[in-house]
């Protein structure tokens, strides 16, 4: 065997491969009597030391966002969005509605109903009382459809 | 260092579609393919670019991975394999006199002692690397710095045990023969 051998043997020594008994008591042999080899088997015991550097590197974080899928951000729910028109426009509704549910206070015809609607109760305590209050009823109406403010005129 | 594999559960994630199976995936293998790539191009930028295009290979493929081989096995074949051809285009590309890539000059702006005694190391790493053949780097990679068994290198390369250890023996010898001679060199200038 020759040095070129040896060095097999060193390198797979290095792996965790020693041999059979004669090649270890050979390599010792050769080991203890050639200069060279003896500075390879300490070059190889160095190695380690060369390769640990190489072993801690990592990939670049950007790596990962070159590579996996975008995650998907979630779209806004539609039955959400749906549900706020809704609501808005349910709003809007009753705004503009409201005027015409809510009879306004200055309007003489909605007194009249008022009126209308206070008179009833005592209808049945007159002696004539439907016909008084028809006559009422039909002289007030007369005043506005002739633009006056049956309020302000004498009862 | 140990190789690990990737989870049989997160295999299964990934063939049903399920993101976390993939991340799981590019968690178990990232690092192992860039350094991987690192070893046999000897250039960060060219390592980032091979391994993306590994990893999205391996992602995209790795659903259909059919378990006839361990998956490490595969993922290791398509690597070299890539990384290999990678280098092969960039040096059809490289036009002469380009000189060694700039990521392998020495870093001159400050760092801590430790951080820059480590990036000294993978320099004259690099540099060592880049004196030898693809196949002497490959082998290296492997077994040096991802601590895989002359049966996982065998596997990788589709190469016989003593062909892998004849390899090594050979990748050692060049590289401790380029060691002495910087060294030399280095003395010399000093």
């Amino acid at each position: 065997m020759n040095c070129d051998e040896a060095f097999e043997k060193l390198s797979a020594r290095r792996d965790g491969v020693s041999g059979t008994a004669a090649e270890r008591k050979w390599l010792a042999h050769h080991l203890a009597g050639c200069a060279s080899c003896s500075r390879d088997e300490a070059s190889l015991a160095a190695l380690d030391d060369l390769f640990a550097a190489a072993r801690s590197r990592l990939a670049p974080a950007r790596l990962r966002v070159r590579v996996l899928p975008i995650p998907a951000v979630p779209a806004p729910r539609i039955i959400g969005v749906r549900r706020l028109v809704a609501a808005a426009a349910g709003f809007l509704a009753f705004l503009g509605l409201a005027p015409l549910l809510t009879p306004a206070r200055s309007d003489p015809r909605a007194a009249v109903l008022v009126e209308l609607h206070r008179s009833l109760p005592r209808l049945g305590a007159s002696l004539d009382p439907e016909r008084q209050w028809f006559d009422r009823l039909v002289a007030r109406t007369k005043m506005l459809s002739t633009g006056e403010n049956p309020e302000e005129s004498p009862r | 260092m140990p190789s690990r594999d990737v989870e049989p559960e997160d295999l299964d994630r990934c063939r049903a579609g399920d993101p976390r199976g993939l991340e799981a995936v590019y968690d178990a293998l990232g690092d192992r393919v860039f350094r991987l790539c690192r070893g046999v191009l000897g250039h960060d930028a060219d390592a980032e670019d091979a391994a993306q295009e590994v990893l999205i290979r391996i992602l995209a493929k790795a659903p259909t991975f059919d378990g006839r081989a361990r998956f490490s096995t595969w993922v290791h074949r398509l690597t070299v394999n890539h990384a290999l051809n990678f280098r092969r285009g960039r040096e059809r590309r490289r036009r002469p006199g380009d000189g060694v890539p700039a990521d392998l000059r020495v870093d001159p702006a400050p760092t801590p002692p430790e951080a820059a005694a480590r990036e000294e190391a993978r320099g004259l790493l690099d540099r060592l690397l880049a004196e030898l053949p693809a196949e002497a780097r490959v082998v290296l990679t492997l077994r040096e710095i991802e601590g895989l068994s002359y049966r996982e290198i065998s596997e990788a390369l589709d190469v016989p045990i003593g062909t892998v250890m004849s390899r090594l023996s050979r990748a050692r010898a060049r590289l401790i023969r380029h060691g002495a001679h910087a060294k030399t060199m280095m003395e010399s200038r000093s």
